[in-house]
């Protein structure tokens, strides 16, 4: 196994088996990565495939759910079901990737901030308090006027505003685990401070990352969402949750077409609960006074 | 035992700023070593002793340079350590290893033994193949008394004891020259207090090793020590051979110090004197004397006089003002 026996993830591991909503969060977290993989397989159709009613040249528009579209078709004449099953592929993709980049630069950020200390610390908590009061939605706007609106703008735009509070909470770990006598042991036996880091604080202190990791995820998969929403994330007509919440917009579908919205904020909501239960289990899994 | 002294302390001063303040002379600092001077001798122990804040623990950091030294000057081996950079510390590590108080922190957690006792092989014997360096680990760990099986196992999977052999074990595998052992069995039960002080003996014996033991526990300093250095306040109050000092104790603290050691024996009626009060506040330190606040003897001079180390005898100094007048007053006479 991974895990070596009766080291500190073996136990957390156990709380974490014990907690039921984290157990069941993961099961759904899992099947809805599995449903993203297999989307190709699932779909019935092409995400951006357009059908007509039969015998006409016009849309199928706003057709209701029935064997043929189990989800009924968007304003496009698009199926649901299958966008739907692709949208989680993008809404992943997103989420992740976004989640990845801001780990990594909160977590260097943190550890340098946290470490070397006085003026580095200064300097970079400064930059996260800016980025912290930048206004997103207007950023993002900007940059999707500006530029060719690609999917991988948005991942790197909520991958490079979320990394604040990843960088604050990691500098507070160090400051905590830099006093403890091992790290003073490690510099009395002539560590270099690179060693020390990656060899003593890191592993200590990557517990409360993972946390952060799931809870980040959770939130990329909403900001994601509402940015699709307002019409400056995913563009169409690449499928994500969000950007299919779009034709919720109208009145008429808000009130007359729940098929068109329901699944997908049902999903979103489901996915983003699920990842929270997840990250409240690894809290505490990983809190030894539990 | 040579007599070329190892360790060589002068005027030794860490001085904590606790509050800035825009003139010099306003900012607030916390004196915890305070114009010590020593020397150890090589092959010797030299035990430091003193109530908790009286800054043992920091006097040890600043000689391995854990704690920049506000001034003074550090020779080890008869060189000026304390105007060493970045990398002739480096090199002195592997000479100078210190030894922590708890053993429970003192090792990281997410490490296997094998890890932690061969860091210090890892930064200093670059040469070594890994089995070398295993090989290494197991001999190191034979010799404080532990099995070549601990090395797979992680630190909590282990008791006090046991723990504090392998952070000994981390401690003595360069072979160093001095090793500074940081109030290293405090946090031990009794009769394990004791096994830890029989090895540390016994590795003295095997290795050469010359030992600053640091400890409030004047009862374990007693044992190990060859000469006792007794703190007060972060200043030297009195040094002396172990022997002289428990018989013949001239500064009133120390008195008042092993005055309170407990006898053992339930109906000693032996005088006793209990210091009252606490230790003062180091940031605003009496005057005079360090000690002039809980003296039992004090005089009117104390509260303004500061008294320095004298000798008082062979190879004993203490730094007491009544020790001066009796002196002065003696040679008075003799004129």
């Amino acid at each position: 196994m991974l895990i070596k026996k009766n080291s500190f993830y073996d136990y957390a591991y156990r709380r974490f088996r014990r907690n039921k909503l984290a157990v069941i969060g993961t099961f759904i977290t899992l099947a809805f990565v599995l449903v993203a993989l297999v989307a190709p397989v699932l779909a019935p159709y092409e995400p951006s495939e357009f059908f007509f009613i039969e015998g006409q040249n016009v849309y199928n528009k706003y057709a209701s759910p029935s064997m043929e579209h189990l989800l009924g078709t968007d304003s496009l004449g698009r199926d649901v079901f299958s966008r739907l099953l692709y949208g989680a592929r993008v809404t992943m993709l997103v989420a992740l990737s976004a989640v990845i980049i801001s780990t990594v630069i909160g977590t260097i950020i943190g550890l340098v901030s946290g470490y070397f200390g006085k003026f580095l610390d200064a300097f970079f908590m400064r930059i996260v308090d800016i980025v912290i009061s930048f206004p997103v939605l207007f950023l993002l706007i900007s940059i999707s006027t500006i530029m060719d609106p690609s999917i991988w703008i948005v991942i790197l735009a909520i991958g490079l505003v979320s990394w604040t509070s990843t960088a604050r909470l990691v500098r507070g770990e160090v400051l905590r685990v830099k006093e403890l006598d091992y790290i003073v042991a490690a510099n009395a036996c002539g560590s270099s401070s690179l060693k020390i880091i990656v060899k003593h604080i890191l592993p200590n202190i990557l517990a409360p990352i993972m946390v952060q990791v799931t809870i980040g995820t959770a939130q990329a998969i909403l900001m994601e969402a509402s940015l699709s929403f307002l019409g400056v994330g995913v563009q169409q007509p690449t499928p994500s949750w969000g950007n299919m919440l779009m034709d919720a917009q109208k009145l008429l579908v808000l009130r007359d077409m729940p098929w068109i919205w329901i699944p997908p904020g049902m999903v979103t909501l489901l996915l983003v609960l699920a990842i929270y239960f997840v990250g409240d289990g690894l809290r505490d899994a990983f809190d030894p006074k539990q | 035992m040579h007599d070329t002294p190892l360790l060589v302390v002068e005027n030794l001063n860490k001085h904590f700023l606790l509050h800035k303040a825009l003139k010099q002379e306003n900012a607030v600092y916390v004196k915890a070593v305070n114009n010590v001077s020593f020397s150890v001798k090589e092959g010797e122990t030299l035990g430091i002793v003193g109530e908790s804040g009286c800054g043992k623990s920091t006097l040890g950091r600043t000689l391995i340079k854990l704690l920049e030294p506000t001034s003074g000057t550090v020779f080890f081996e008869g060189k000026n350590i304390s105007t060493y950079g970045k990398h002739e510390l480096r090199i002195l590590r592997e000479r100078m290893q210190y030894i922590f108080q708890d053993p429970y922190s003192s090792m990281n957690p997410k490490m296997t033994i094998r890890d932690i006792v061969s860091e210090p092989l890892e930064n200093f014997r670059k040469d070594m193949s890994s089995s070398e360096r295993e090989e290494r680990v197991a001999e190191l760990l034979q010799l404080v008394g532990l099995s070549r099986e601990a090395m797979t196992r992680y630190p909590h999977e282990f008791s006090g004891g046991q723990r504090q052999r392998i952070v000994i074990a981390r401690g003595i595998a360069l072979n160093p020259r001095l090793l500074i052992c940081d109030e290293s069995v405090s946090a031990l039960d009794v009769s394990v207090q004791a096994q830890i002080i029989n090895l540390l003996q016994e590795l003295k014996q095997k290795l050469s090793l010359t030992y600053l033991f640091i400890s409030h526990d004047l009862r374990v300093v007693k044992f190990i020590s060859d000469r006792i250095m007794v703190l007060y306040l972060g200043e030297v109050m009195e040094i002396a051979p172990s022997s002289a000092l428990f018989e013949n104790p001239r500064h009133p603290y120390t008195q008042s110090l092993i005055g309170s050691i407990s006898k053992g024996d339930p109906r000693s009626r032996a005088e006793r004197h209990i210091l009252e009060g606490e230790i003062p506040n180091p940031m605003n330190a009496p005057k005079g004397c360090p000690f002039s606040s809980r003296c039992p003897v004090v005089m009117e001079r104390c509260h303004s006089e500061k008294p320095q180390l004298q000798s008082v005898g062979n190879d004993h100094v203490a730094a007491c003002l009544r020790l001066t007048q009796t002196i002065s007053q003696r040679t008075g006479d003799t004129v």
